[in-house]
């Protein structure tokens, strides 16, 4: 049975809503199923096409178990799970088990790849820039994160449903096609390369009075060590919030010394 | 029509709230991180160059703390929109916005610190008893009501709201209390002038943060080279602004470009 017929059941405007109620799958985020009832609501519109009364009910009760995974790569699996569900021929038992080890072993790959390319590469690329683009006299450069973000992750949602319904339980061949793994280390290591440069911009701008206190390598001298410090801190898994603090308080009691 | 400082705080909380959804519960495109949040609190209350120079010094903090598996950080959307809704009560009070930045900000940071934690620790709760949501929409579709999923999903977004709204609020009113009188007495007995590198102090923390949690092979180095770039660039005094922005960010594209050429990514 090809697949493909069975998935082109789903029109255009049905995948669009799937792929924009993606952006609520947090919304109802709870201990014990994490996304569940935020994937029913995603994928609700094209249950609503391939079932009606009692059968629509028992599709819907499938999809209320453990669910979790990055957002922004949740239009694949959502995509796949409709393509499942339009082609299934099983009784109810069987899809029920299969389902399951379906959404869990999606759930995990693209929770593993989207988390590392977008909240561990991307998001702190793009942040690192807006500071640096601000630092350099840009007042709107919080626009390029938003928009660079938002913009990939709406792509994102939008094609990894349409290559959900074509892909089915095989939707992560098409990833092995774009290389993520290594768009996430170039974005990392230019996110290293913009943190030094931020480092650079801070010790030489007057906007810091760097110039005003008694020259260039005083600033230097007290930014260095804090980065330095901060460093082993969080090397030693000592949280941000708890490095900001103490850099708050160091700053507080430096003030009221000098 | 003038406003109040107590209608200015309403209206921060609520656009910091509605800010605060994106991180864990809605959209996720990037809105709550600081240096966004603080810009748009700027423009529409205050001033954007205000309201960005409070997001970017504490943007770097929390480059790294991602809501990634459902991991809860401290709340930075409420921690920016509290220290900038502190802040501008202090500039009306005669003071510079330079000196209301290095007196002003380490406190009201430390304020915005405890809001967010706070605020963090009632979004576990909040997931807890989201489960009852849960329970509630099972409920409705057993008794046949489809659009009870819809229905209490957007309906789990109102607690949240009210969460971070109650608690931006309520540190506001409560850091206008604490931290006033004690600025007040720093005012008088410190020349805060002349300590503007101090404001420089959190960012830098940003930095060593961002290189720690990176991890990447040569990263200190490439950072630092492109660090000694950009200092060169920005002393060389004969350069107008555009132009050194643009060299600053040329250099780091070259310093990217080395580097991959030396090591380029594992196949």
């Amino acid at each position: 049975m090809s697949d493909r017929p069975e998935a082109t059941r789903i029109p255009k405007g049905t995948r669009t809503a799937v792929a924009l109620r993606t952006f609520m799958l947090e919304a109802c985020w709870n201990n014990r199923a994490k996304q569940n009832l935020g994937l029913c609501f995603a994928i609700l519109p094209a249950l609503k096409r391939l079932y009606s009364g009692e059968a629509l009910k028992d599709a819907i009760k499938r999809h209320l178990s453990v669910f979790n995974t990055n957002p922004c790569f949740s239009g694949f699996i959502a995509g796949a799970i409709i393509q499942h569900e339009a082609a299934g021929q099983m009784d109810e038992s069987q899809e029920k088990s299969r389902m399951e080890r379906m959404k869990s072993m999606l759930g995990g790959t693209f929770g593993a790849l989207g988390d590392d390319l977008m909240w561990f590469s991307l998001k702190p690329f793009l942040g690192t820039l807006a500071v640096l683009l601000f630092l350099l006299g840009n007042e709107w450069a919080f626009v390029w994160l938003v928009g660079i973000f938002s913009a990939s992750s709406i792509v994102l949602r939008l094609r990894g449903v349409e290559l959900g319904l074509k892909g089915g339980l095989a939707v992560q061949r098409h990833l092995n096609r774009i290389k993520f793994k290594r768009i996430a280390v170039a974005l990392k290591r230019a996110t290293c390369v913009l943190l030094g440069a931020v480092a650079g911009v801070l010790l030489s701008a007057d906007r810091w009075s760097v110039a005003e206190c008694n020259g260039l390598w005083f600033g230097a001298a007290m930014a260095l060590p804090i980065i330095v410090l901060c460093f082993i801190l969080r090397s030693r898994n000592v949280s941000s919030g708890k490095i900001g603090a103490g850099v708050c308080a160091l700053v507080l009691i430096g003030v009221l010394l000098s | 029509m003038p406003v109040s400082m107590f209608e200015l705080a309403v209206a921060m909380s609520a656009v910091g709230a509605l800010l605060s959804l994106d991180d864990n519960v809605l959209f996720r495109g990037m809105f709550a991180q600081p240096i966004v949040c603080g810009s748009i609190l700027g423009l529409l209350f205050c001033d954007l160059r205000l309201g960005a120079t409070v997001g970017a010094i504490l943007q770097l903090l929390w480059l790294f703390d991602v809501p990634a598996g459902g991991f809860i950080s401290i709340d930075y959307t409420s921690c920016t929109t509290i220290s900038l809704a502190l802040l501008l009560p202090l500039i009306q009070s005669g003071l510079t916005v330079k000196e209301s930045l290095i007196l002003g900000l380490p406190f009201f940071v430390l304020v915005g610190m405890l809001g967010g934690a706070l605020s963090s620790h009632l979004t576990k709760r909040l997931r807890r008893f989201n489960e009852a949501i849960v329970q509630r929409a099972v409920r409705g579709i057993d008794n046949g009501k489809i659009s009870s999923v819809w229905r209490n999903n957007t309906a789990a977004l109102l607690p949240m709201f009210a969460k971070a709204f109650i608690v931006i609020l309520a540190s506001i009113l409560a850091g206008r209390f604490v931290a006033f009188p004690l600025l007040r007495f720093f005012v008088k007995h410190c020349d805060v002038s002349v300590y503007g590198f101090w404001v420089a102090a959190l960012p830098a923390a940003g930095i060593g943060i961002g290189l720690s949690a990176l991890r990447e092979h040569r990263g200190i180095v490439f950072a630092g080279v492109s660090m000694a770039a950009a200092l060169i660039i920005m002393r060389i005094n004969v350069l107008s602004a555009p132009l050194a922005a643009v060299l600053v960010l040329l250099s780091c594209l070259i310093v990217f470009l080395v580097w991959r050429r030396l090591s380029p990514n594992e196949r």
